[in-house]
């Protein structure tokens, strides 16, 4: 393990050298000062959504998350099992390296560049028919094609907002997001037009900074929210505009992890057995409908972050014990559950993503130097190779339009 | 912080919150400028979070979790900021190095690449990188602060980890990196 302290060190240093750094300005204190008589304070009984008590907080969020305290810092430096090894063949790859982006074969080669000072957004790149990817330049959402042309743009306040919490939806054809301020959620078209402003329920905020999930037939969009007694609920919100509905409390649908296979024939999500202080997440899989749901982790290790593969056979996920952190792989016909990265990372839970088959999986991991590197590996741990050395992200397209 | 100063503006003693805006006011304005890097717009949301706080302060379960509570309101002032600036100029503007050491050729260049690498991440994960290194948070804490789970937090500050250490590299690896081509 290591702690990459340089790095650690350079970043600490810039933020405490940080250029010019001043007190705040006497004039914004006079500004303060002068607003405050007419600032009403609002009664204790106003609804909090600004001011929702942290320890209330942090105890859903060490219930639903099931997060286990993990040791900071310490990536492991993995060490290559083969010069090369599964790679996949048959598809595109974009990637991130440095500030720019890169369209490129499966295996790395015959790279071309599509933008500079770019960032791809893990999870969000490739749109499920694998036409397009997205990806932010100069500060813009951009949308380009197969062939690295930029198709479209969106406008600056989507890109501003598109982070790790919008989504494509599942026949490729538009994109949602929060709206700015949050107050709802807007769907664009791959042409960069709004398409849709979803509100959400009277009295009912976003809960936590993360995103809504589109159902599996792409009429309506599942999001997590707070309503007035602060308590997180599962929303249905349709497309067409209609009214939201609440998904019942006991239904599969009720978690914020939930997560559809791409085909939606089936559900992973997470629950929470256990109590705000003793949190004891459980990972279930069950019927695209939620039923006949099945408990997949065995007690003891901490399920979090599941994601399907293209086509919907296998489902990986962070599993953690302790301080580490594994991702593993559940085969869903066999049931059989197999370690792609033992140990894969003491600081938090990185992104990963699948190869089109669902053979491979991609991971960023310190390459050989000790710079971050964009990996494979094969579902069962073997064949572990960088694909491209210094990418700090990249995604397969998922499927090959030729074939 | 004083639990006394927190009770009385709970009250609406004006006094007693200006002494808790002298006590905190220069802490959020660093963070601010640190997630913002723009002066103008960490004042806006610095003076906004101020006068957030002392509009809800009455709500405040726990007197004792007020410094935590204006770090929350800051960060989702911070947001509205940037997202307002993007609207407004399409991107944020870079603070000078006017203060670095001409003769540090390498931080500079350190620095420079730093820079870049701010500029890129998204406002959410320049908040993460903020609030662990430089506030000195657990990433638990961060995401209180930021209103995400615990495990969006790391994971956010994971990959901001990963864009910065690609930032440094990057300047030095030009070879490498087009020779996957």
């Amino acid at each position: 393990m290591t702690r990459d302290p340089d790095l650690i060190g350079l970043i600490e240093g810039y933020l405490d050298d940080f250029e010019g750094d001043t007190p705040l300005p006497d004039a914004t204190r006079d500004a303060i000062r002068t607003r405050l008589p007419s600032t009403t304070q609002r009664p204790a009984w106003w609804p909090r959504w600004r001011s929702l008590e942290i320890n209330t907080l942090m105890k859903y969020a060490l219930g639903a998350a099931a997060v286990v305290v993990i040791a900071f810092y310490g990536v492991q430096i993995l060490s290559p099992a083969g010069a090369v090894g599964g790679r996949p063949e048959g598809a595109r790859l974009v990637y991130q390296l440095g500030g720019d982006i890169y369209l490129a074969n499966a295996d790395g080669t015959g790279s071309t560049l599509v933008a500079d000072d770019g960032y791809l957004s893990p999870g969000n790149v490739w749109s499920p028919d694998g036409r397009y990817f997205l990806y932010q330049s100069s500060g813009e959402l951009r949308l380009g094609d197969a062939d690295g042309r930029m198709v479209s743009s969106f406008p600056a306040r989507f890109g501003a907002m598109f982070s790790d919490h919008s989504a494509w939806s599942p026949d490729s054809t538009r994109i949602q997001g929060w709206s700015p301020g949050r107050a709802g959620i807007e769907i664009y078209s791959i042409d960069g037009d709004l398409e849709a402003s979803l509100s959400l329920p009277d009295g009912y905020s976003r809960l936590w900074d993360v995103g809504a999930h589109w159902a599996p037939d792409g009429r309506s969009l599942f999001a997590y929210l707070r309503g007035a007694d602060a308590v997180g609920e599962v929303w249905e919100l349709p497309v067409d505009g209609s009214a939201p509905r609440r998904v019942a409390p006991d239904h599969a649908f009720a978690s914020q992890s939930v997560t559809f296979a791409p085909d939606g024939r089936h559900v992973a999500y997470i629950r929470d057995a256990g109590t705000p202080e003793a949190p004891a997440a459980q990972l279930f899989v069950a019927n695209g409908d939620g039923s006949d749901a099945r408990l997949v982790v065995e007690p003891g290790r901490y399920p979090a972050f599941p994601e399907w593969s293209p086509s919907g056979d296998r489902l990986g996920y962070f599993v953690s014990k302790g301080n580490a952190v594994d991702l593993v792989v559940l085969d869903l016909a066999s049931g059989v559950i197999q370690t792609a990265i033992a140990d894969y990372s003491r600081d938090g839970y990185p992104p990963f993503s699948w190869s089109p088959t669902g053979d491979v999986i991609l991971f960023a991991a310190p390459g050989p130097g000790g710079g971050p590197s964009l990996w494979t590996v094969n579902v069962d741990g073997t064949e572990r190779a960088v694909l491209v050395e210094g990418s700090v992200w990249g995604e397969l397209q998922p499927v090959d339009p030729n074939l | 912080m004083e639990r006394e100063l927190v009770e009385r503006a709970m009250h609406g003693d004006e006094e007693a919150f200006d002494a808790l805006v002298g006590r905190i006011g220069d802490s959020m304005h660093s963070v601010a400028r640190r997630i913002l890097r723009d002066t103008t717009l960490a004042q806006d949301a610095t003076q906004q979070a101020l006068l957030d706080a002392w509009r809800y302060l009455p709500g405040l379960r726990d007197p004792d979790r007020f410094e935590a509570w204006s770090h929350r309101l800051l960060v989702r002032a911070c947001y509205a900021e940037a997202r307002r600036e993007r609207r407004h100029h399409g991107t944020l503007r870079l603070l000078g190095q006017n203060d670095l050491d001409p003769d540090a050729t390498s931080m500079v260049a350190i620095h420079d690449q730093l820079d870049r690498g701010f500029r890129r991440l998204s406002v959410e994960h320049r908040t993460v990188v903020v609030l662990v290194h430089y506030l000195g948070l657990s990433p638990t804490e961060a995401a209180e602060r930021m209103g995400t789970p615990p495990g969006t937090a790391r994971s956010r500050l994971h990959y901001a980890l990963l864009q910065l250490r690609s930032a440094l590299e990057a300047d030095a690896r030009p070879a490498v990196a087009r020779g996957t081509a």
